[in-house]
């Protein structure tokens, strides 16, 4: 009879063998988040303090259990369906159950909230409070996961679902714009690619329109939303860099063609994101009278520098399985060393323009640097290329990892 | 045409190739046999640049696979799943083959109708994804989309697995009929010795990493070397 910690012991080897990068991911962000609430308390600390009743240092983070729950059922995959190789296999229903529920306790989508939180407990409060805090706050967020997976969960035979791609109608026989569709064909045809983008622009921008509606101007934190609105769009299809080309490699690579032309295909296709972005913006200064130049400078900052930032070494990726349903793949947590460097040099530059160059002139700043990325992203993902083809085969044999 | 020159791979210490010397001549059709780990599939990744040689090189046309991307324009292959777009249909996919290689809508709808036997009238018009279809239907896409594009080299690495007995018969004579009309060089890897006997002038056994055997052969004949070799292997 297979043991409970057999089975962790095989989920800790996959982890360890696929999933390296999502937690040094992890470690990255949980350190770039402490650092940020640190330096906030170095320098406002006291008048914090004074400021803020007490009882917030506590509700505060407690209310990030309800974002945290909606963060994992929307993004984070949760794969109650065994392996073909466990499910083959004498495992009581029951023992398995068990061993999902347990598993909870060390994902590391449950270990985010607490571990990013721990210094909003710590620094504001005694200890003898801030411990307690922090294992509730670990204690909700393991519930919010095992919930979530509830929720979520598929069957014992419920097999992947067949995409529809019925709405086509007729498919056409064209080579037109063919290769083009890797980039907008992945991207509609997955939901793990769509509805991260859908919820997320959703959320961002309600939070930035009621805040700016009761405010009636941008605030620092409205910015952070605006940001957030724009860059999470265009970055989320760039983010995998090659993964899903990464599948279907050798039908690439074995026919003409550069590997610079589908990274341009990407790029544009962040810009296609961006264009979409800007005209939801657009409508909605001229129904809410919301900022727009702010927005519009971001679109072209994101999609113009930031996707020369994400697509730099766009080659250094493995597959993500577009399609793929099963037990412990934690592909769903695709956060990489690569995109938290990338992410933190975007929200950098924009940070440093933004506090020493005053608007309306930071904004032509950022729109400028985006139209300076549009103009060289061809030449930059040549040499992209160049240094692809220099450590081609170690980069293919990642492709044919699963 | 194509040339192996002092060609090995090695994983770690394991010799899993050694190909000193070998010619295939322009609109040769070559059977590749041999057990498993012989090394066919990785002769063809060779041949395809898709891995790297650890000694010596293969050319096409007299330029190195691995230096010149020439080759690409005139070979068809497919050797598994990966040359498959999962996430287009069909009919995207070989959209996307013909713009790769630059042919025209209508010569494209023109030679998809040599395969409408093959396809059986189960992949074109279905409006389902690659990802979805069964293997064998998965394993006919591949092998369509490696002849669309009519190539002067056609590499197929086990091209009748997953087929159904007529779906081989209709491969195996695709492949012929390619190599005859069109002079295609052919170089095709199969565990199926019926199939190779059937259609290939030229059977090349792999044992180990090593050319065991390398000889003419009638299409249509049976090999009692190639019979023994194997009924050996097995005892």
């Amino acid at each position: 009879m297979i043991r409970l910690t057999s089975l962790a012991r095989l989920q800790f080897r996959r982890l360890s063998f696929t999933g390296m990068k999502s937690f040094l991911g992890l470690g990255l962000l949980v350190l770039y988040v402490w650092v940020f609430f640190f330096a906030i308390f170095f320098f406002f600390g006291d008048e914090l303090l004074a400021e803020v009743p007490q009882e917030i240092w506590v509700i505060a983070p407690l209310s990030m259990a309800i974002p945290d729950f909606m963060f994992k059922l929307t993004f984070v995959r949760y794969n109650s369906v065994m392996d073909a190789f466990l499910k083959s296999r004498p495992i009581p229903l029951a023992k398995w159950k068990k061993f999902l529920a347990l598993s909870h306790f060390w994902d590391p989508a449950n270990l985010l909230v607490p571990l990013t939180l721990a210094p909003v407990c710590f620094l504001p409060l005694p200890w003898v409070s801030a411990l307690p805090l922090l294992l509730i706050l670990y204690v909700l967020s393991v519930l919010n996961g095992y919930l979530a997976m509830r929720i979520k969960r598929r069957g014992p035979y419920q097999s992947e679902k067949k995409v529809s791609v019925s709405f086509l109608g007729e498919a056409p026989l064209s080579s037109r714009h063919a290769r083009f569709g890797l980039q907008y064909k992945s991207f509609l045809r997955s939901k793990r690619m769509w509805i991260p983008v859908v919820f997320c622009f959703a959320f961002f921008v309600f939070e930035y329109i009621t805040s700016y509606t009761v405010s009636g101007k941008l605030r620092t934190s409205d910015t952070i939303m605006l940001f957030m609105a724009v860059y999470y769009p265009i970055f989320e299809p760039l983010q995998f860099g090659l993964g899903i080309e990464a599948n279907s490699f050798s039908a690439l690579w074995t026919r003409p063609g550069h590997l610079s032309e589908i990274l341009n295909d990407k790029y544009r296709f962040g810009m296609m994101m961006g264009g979409i972005v800007a005209t939801i913006m657009l409508i909605l200064h001229f129904t809410m009278h919301t900022p727009i130049l702010e927005p519009l400078s971001y679109v072209f900052f994101v999609a113009g520098v930031g996707g020369l930032i994400h697509l730099r070494d766009a080659y250094r990726c493995t597959p993500l399985d577009l399609f793929g349903a099963t037990f412990m793949n934690n592909q769903g947590f695709s956060a990489s060393l690569s995109f938290f460097i990338g992410f933190m040099l975007i929200a950098a530059i924009l940070g440093c323009i933004q506090q020493f160059i005053p608007a309306p002139y930071s904004h032509a700043v950022l729109t400028g640097l985006g139209l300076l990325g549009f103009a060289i992203h061809r030449p930059v993902f040549r040499m992209s290329e160049k240094a692809f083809l220099k450590k081609r085969y170690k980069y293919m044999e990642n492709y044919s990892k699963k | 045409m194509i040339h192996f020159s002092q060609l090995s791979k090695q994983y770690a210490e394991r010799t899993v190739l050694d190909i000193p010397e070998l010619n295939l001549k322009e609109g040769e059709l070559v059977g590749l046999v041999g057990n498993n780990g012989a090394g066919k599939t990785t002769m063809m990744r060779l041949m395809l640049d898709l891995i790297q040689a650890t000694t010596g090189v293969v050319t096409m046309d007299g330029k190195p696979v691995n230096e010149d991307e020439t080759w690409k324009q005139f070979t068809g292959s497919y050797l598994d799943g990966t040359f498959l777009i999962e996430f287009y249909t069909p009919e995207e996919f070989f959209g996307f083959v013909a713009e790769a290689y630059g042919i025209p809508d209508d010569e494209l709808k023109s030679r998809l109708e040599r395969f409408e036997t093959l396809m059986n009238g189960e992949i074109l018009g279905t409006k389902k994804l690659i990802h979805d279809f069964s293997n064998g239907n998965r394993q006919k896409i591949g092998i369509v989309a490696a002849m669309l594009v009519n190539p002067r080299v056609l590499i197929l690495d086990e091209p009748f697995n997953y087929l159904d007995p007529s779906s081989q018969i209709t491969v195996a004579h695709l492949i012929q009929q390619m190599n005859e009309e069109l002079g295609t060089t052919v170089l095709v890897s199969s565990h199926n010795l019926n199939s190779i006997n059937d259609i290939c002038r030229r059977i090349i056994l792999l044992d180990k990493g090593k050319v065991y055997l390398d000889k003419e052969h009638v299409p249509g004949s049976q090999d009692a070397e190639l019979e023994d070799y194997f009924f050996h292997a097995a005892q």
